[in-house]
């Protein structure tokens, strides 16, 4: 995709809100971009944290797999606000880390593995499930 | 510099628990109380269970679930905790199918279907949701901790097939915010050991 950013949803509102708010201040305000068109799609899911999980997102032109396996302990995130100087959120969810995954794109396999990341003492990676998660903010 | 945290126990389940507790009058004896819980990752697995005691049904226990293993584990785990009533592991689990509608802006209802009984339980009028945060330790002597995001609901209707159950929510503090007997509670992980 040469890096180009692409946002897929089912609620382009939700998404505007969300990348004014909480992508705009991160690491990835690549997405916050409010020019960037959204694409309309459905979004599925599958599986569980016993075996696999699977999100998949289906467009008019694109068909998205995106597979977590092999999981690791699960982990509960706590970050209140000003947890991160100058940044006025918080989140608190469960990471359910996964040593291995996978994305597929319109059946094309995208390369590059996951790797393991240690987060405040506990063993994660760099693929998570994050689920309840609840972001915080004044 | 990020200061990045982990709660230092276990996850034991993550999912949700939302709650109905239905009164006569304000600080009266509940006559009603539910448990509803959705839960997406636990030991016994994925799935759903209501757990219901009100005076419609004689102060019965009733328990309702699409997995049975992670009520009985939800049982010995939290409830046993919460309230014991509801952990009592020879009280029989009703198989049953569950759905929801709505959203937080209007309304939002659980649906529970067994061979026998339908049930709804639905939430309306909310006020402003809140973070709890409970770690481990701030109930003392309680060695599990909870996070979950709560919409309390101002008011609240549950009908056992057909019948609506009588008795009303009244509001209730947390903290220095204001909830109520009937909040959705969402996002919610337990922690503990």
């Amino acid at each position: 995709m040469n890096d180009e950013v692409h946002i897929y949803s089912d609620n382009i509102a939700m998404t505007r809100w969300m990348q004014a708010t909480i992508m705009a201040t991160g690491a990835l305000v690549e997405f916050a971009g409010l020019d960037l068109p959204v694409i309309q799609a459905e979004c599925d899911k599958t599986g569980d944290t016993n075996s696999f999980w699977t999100e998949s997102v289906e467009s008019a032109e694109e068909m998205i797999a995106l597979t977590w396996y092999d999981y690791l302990e699960p982990i509960m995130w706590v970050r209140p606000v000003g947890s991160t100087p100058g940044r006025n959120l918080g989140v608190y969810s469960c990471f359910i880390p996964a040593r291995r995954a996978q994305m597929t794109i319109n059946g094309k396999l995208a390369q590059g593995n996951v790797y393991l990341e240690p987060r405040a003492g506990k063993m994660s990676s760099t693929a998570c499930l994050a689920w309840s998660e609840t972001w915080v903010g004044s | 510099m990020t200061t990045n945290l982990t709660d230092p126990n276990k996850v034991l389940l993550t999912g949700e628990n939302s709650f109905i507790r239905l009164a006569a009058e304000e600080g009266g004896t509940q006559t009603t109380r539910i448990s509803h819980w959705r839960i997406l990752y636990s030991p016994g697995g994925a799935g759903h269970v209501l757990f219901l005691k009100s005076d419609l049904v004689d102060d019965e226990i009733r328990i309702y679930s699409d997995n049975i293993a992670m009520t009985r584990y939800l049982q010995s785990t939290i409830e046993s905790v919460l309230f014991s009533e509801f952990a009592d592991q020879d009280t029989p689990v009703i198989q049953a199918e569950f759905g929801k509608s709505g959203d937080t802006n209007s309304f939002w209802t659980e649906s529970v279907e067994s061979d026998e009984d339908i049930i709804a339980l639905t939430w309306y009028d909310f006020v402003e949701p809140y973070m709890l945060t409970a770690p481990v330790g701030t109930i003392p002597g309680r060695e599990i901790g909870v996070y979950s995001c709560f919409f309390p609901a101002r008011r609240a209707q549950i009908t056992f097939n057909g019948e609506v159950i009588q008795g009303n929510v009244y509001p209730e503090m947390r903290g220095d915010r204001v909830s109520s007997a009937a909040c959705l509670a969402w996002s919610e992980t337990w922690v503990g050991g």
